[in-house]
């Protein structure tokens, strides 16, 4: 079977923990927890007939505080950039963490997630707007561990960027 | 020179120098295909040896053709593939048999040896009270190391590459057990930097109560081994030792990993040689050893004696049997176990001997066994039971031989009548002769009768009534006849004949019946049970004499008695 690390980055309480639990166990919890250090989770995905095992490692939240272990990105073959769609510095922290990334990992594939569109009546962030800063190499997605909503589309588009990319 | 002809004279020049070889390329040609299949047949093997060395790609190309050619195979004749694997097929199951029977064995083992000893209530105290499975204080005290499970993973992204489990052991999810690893490894060299050298700033062991994480490190991989116990050095030797084995057999693999972990899939042995372990020597105490040979002693010493008393058991018992069956009166038919009790059946004479008392000389407790005999009458007792049953007054000889019963002597009427039911009556009689025996009654009553036949009672001249004196004498003879008779059950009859001298009446006919008929009556008012008058005369005999005559006769010897 096919093994991939992956990284989810972000600031703190982007829903990086959330959208992994949504992921994994199909679960939402409306209750903050703040992630110390490093969680793993495991998911299976069935692409294209060939199971793809995607062992995610969900790294602690990044601020002035918490600086991201560099240690923890070696080896992965790729990375979900999460933001916080009411929060528009988060996207900014998002766009360092990944060149951070490919500091580490060099040019791998990396998705950026705009969190929590259940909460759009509170959002400061246009996604089109985010699709134009510089370096952006795929269009954002919209994603909600509240509802699911694009949670499992943006795992998978990251599994097939990986695989296609052969990286 | 025209152009033609200089065209031609090129030509022919060519033909000369290049014919030959020409007629080689045109025979090629012709010869193509079947040449490249002969020449591909010749490097063949060459080419298959230089491709596998270089990469798998071979194995790929071919795996799918011979997969379906032994498919093919199995389907069209399974009996070539089976002839074919056969030789493998026996170590393959012996192996796989050794291997579950070696654990299930181990099992089996530890639970006997722990199951009920002072240790193990210990043992099972300390479950208790730390709340820890008894199997797990078991495992830990009886092991002084194990190495459960081992992990490879792939040093720079934290991915499995394969793993290790020791038998009986909880498999873990490889993926999460060897990223954290990973991720521990990396925090710990991220957080705590005590030496200057990366290298040796790597995590090398986790201690957990009771269990440790061994790690050793190559270039390119990792090795974790959970050990439970204290393992020695020598371990994490043998860890090093694999994970040198896996880089320089895998070294290229290990470099170009790209998430699959196929190729890994060979270094299990490497793995499964670090699983070791060592088990806790059981120390037998020197008073165990010293008390063990004198216990196996006294041990030995009861079966011996336990079997000499079940032997003698046995022997009496069959001894018991044997008197049993030997006593008179005694048919044993069966013994049979019942509620752990013998009970032996049969038949058995009344007058035989107690079954207790028979059984009491031959050791065997009579307590023990319950006797199920029914009554019967056997030849061995039967002169007593007749002597018994007869109860022969004094006088009176009994013999019985070969089933018949004599009598002799002398016995009154009622007893020989009663003898005669009784020895005709039993079991085993065939005959019973009294010939010889005397019937006292009888010949008393005879003795009378003849003292009385022939009486003559005498009258006074003219008269018709006896004299007192005849009276007298005549009534005690009747009565005691009568006594007599009524012991023989006899009936005795008496005939009166009544006379009168000539002088005496001129009918003398006439006073001889009135004599007659006044004995008659004097006998008659006596109320005598077993004398009747058997006959009245009144005519007297022409013997000139005037008399009155009895004549007294026994009726019959086989007459009732009348009814009382």
């Amino acid at each position: 079977m096919i093994r991939k690390k992956i990284c989810l980055l972000g600031a703190f309480s982007v829903g990086k923990t959330s959208l992994v639990q949504r992921l994994v166990h199909s679960i939402f919890s409306e209750r903050y927890q703040t992630t110390v250090g490093v969680r793993i989770e495991k998911k299976t995905l069935m692409l294209d007939g060939n199971d793809v095992s995607l062992v995610i490692w969900d790294l602690q939240g990044e601020d002035e505080f918490q600086k991201l272990r560099e240690s923890y990105l070696r080896g992965s073959s790729g990375a979900l950039l999460v933001a916080d769609g009411t929060r528009p510095h988060t996207v900014d922290i998002a766009i360092l963490l990944r060149d951070r990334l490919r500091d580490v990992c060099g040019n791998v594939p990396a998705e950026l997630l705009i969190n929590k569109a259940d909460l759009t009546d509170e959002w400061a962030v246009d996604p089109r707007a985010v699709a134009a800063l510089d370096g952006a190499d795929s269009e954002p997605i919209v994603t909600s561990a509240k509802t699911g909503a694009g949670v499992e589309g943006a795992f998978e588009s990251l599994a097939r960027r990986i695989l296609g990319g052969g990286a | 020179m025209p152009r033609a002809a200089a065209e031609r004279e090129i030509d022919e020049l060519r033909r000369l120098l290049l014919q030959g070889e020409r007629e080689r390329i045109a025979a090629l040609e012709e010869r193509k295909l079947e040449v490249s299949s002969r020449d591909v047949s010749d490097v063949l093997p060459e080419a298959v040896l230089m491709r596998a060395a270089d990469d798998e790609q071979l194995s790929r190309a071919l795996a799918p053709t011979i997969e379906a050619g032994i498919e093919t195979s199995a389907r069209k004749n399974p009996q070539v593939l089976a002839d074919a694997i056969f030789p493998v097929l026996g170590p393959a199951i012996r192996k796989a048999i050794q291997a579950a029977l070696a654990a299930a064995v181990e099992g089996v083992n530890t639970a006997l040896e722990n199951s009920l000893s002072i240790q193990s209530l210990k043992w099972r105290w300390e479950a208790r009270r730390s709340g820890r499975p008894f199997s797990e204080i078991v495992l830990v005290k009886n092991l002084v190391y194990r190495v459960e499970h081992v992990f490879l993973f792939h040093r720079e992204t934290g991915l499995p590459l394969a793993q290790a489990v020791a038998p009986a052991v909880a498999t873990q999810d490889a993926d999460l057990v060897a990223t954290m690893f990973t991720a521990i490894s990396n925090w710990v060299r991220d957080s705590i930097h005590l030496v200057e050298d990366e290298e040796d700033s790597e995590l090398q062991q986790i201690t957990i109560s009771g269990a440790r994480v061994m790690i050793v490190r190559g270039p390119h991989a990792v090795l974790a081994g959970v050990v439970r116990g204290n393992p020695p050095t020598s371990v994490r030797l043998v860890m090093q030792r694999a994970i040198e084995a896996v880089h320089l057999e895998r070294g290229e693999d290990l470099v170009r990993f790209d998430g699959d972990d196929t190729p890994f899939r060979a270094t299990l042995p490497h793995l499964e040689s670090c699983l070791q372990e060592q088990r806790r020597q059981r120390k037998r105490s020197p008073v165990f050893l010293a008390v063990m040979p004198v216990a196996i002693v006294v041990l030995a010493l009861l079966g011996v004696w336990w079997g000499v008393q079940a032997h003698r058991r046995s022997q009496a018992w069959d001894a018991a049997l044997e008197a049993l069956r030997a006593a008179p009166g005694y048919q044993v038919f069966g013994v049979r176990e019942e509620d752990s009790e013998r009970v032996v059946s049969g038949l058995r004479d009344s007058f035989a001997a107690a079954p207790e008392d028979v059984l009491l000389p031959t050791g065997v407790d009579p307590d023990t066994v319950r006797f199920d005999f029914d009554t019967y009458e056997s030849r061995e007792f039967l002169e007593r039971r007749v002597r018994e049953r007869l109860a022969a007054p004094e006088g009176v000889g009994v013999d019985v031989e070969d089933g018949v019963v004599t009598v002799t002597g002398a016995a009154p009427t009622a007893w020989i009548d009663h003898a005669d039911r009784i020895a005709l009556g039993t079991a085993g009689v065939g005959r019973f002769d009294r010939s010889e025996l005397v019937d006292s009654d009888f010949a008393r009553m005879q003795g009378r009768v003849e003292a009385l036949d022939g009486r003559v009672i005498l009258f006074a001249a003219g008269s018709a009534a006896p004299t007192v004196g005849d009276r007298a004498e005549l009534e005690g003879r009747l009565r005691d006849i009568d006594e007599a008779a009524s012991s023989a059950r006899r009936i005795v009859s008496v005939t009166i004949r009544g006379g009168a001298r000539s002088d005496e009446s001129p009918d003398g006919e006439g006073l001889g019946a009135e004599r007659a008929a006044a004995v008659q009556r004097f006998v008659y008012d006596l109320r005598l049970e077993s004398v009747v008058l058997q006959w009245l005369s009144g005519g007297g005999e022409s013997t000139g004499r005037f008399e009155t005559r009895l004549d007294v006769r026994i009726l019959s010897s086989v007459m009732e008695a009348p009814a009382r």
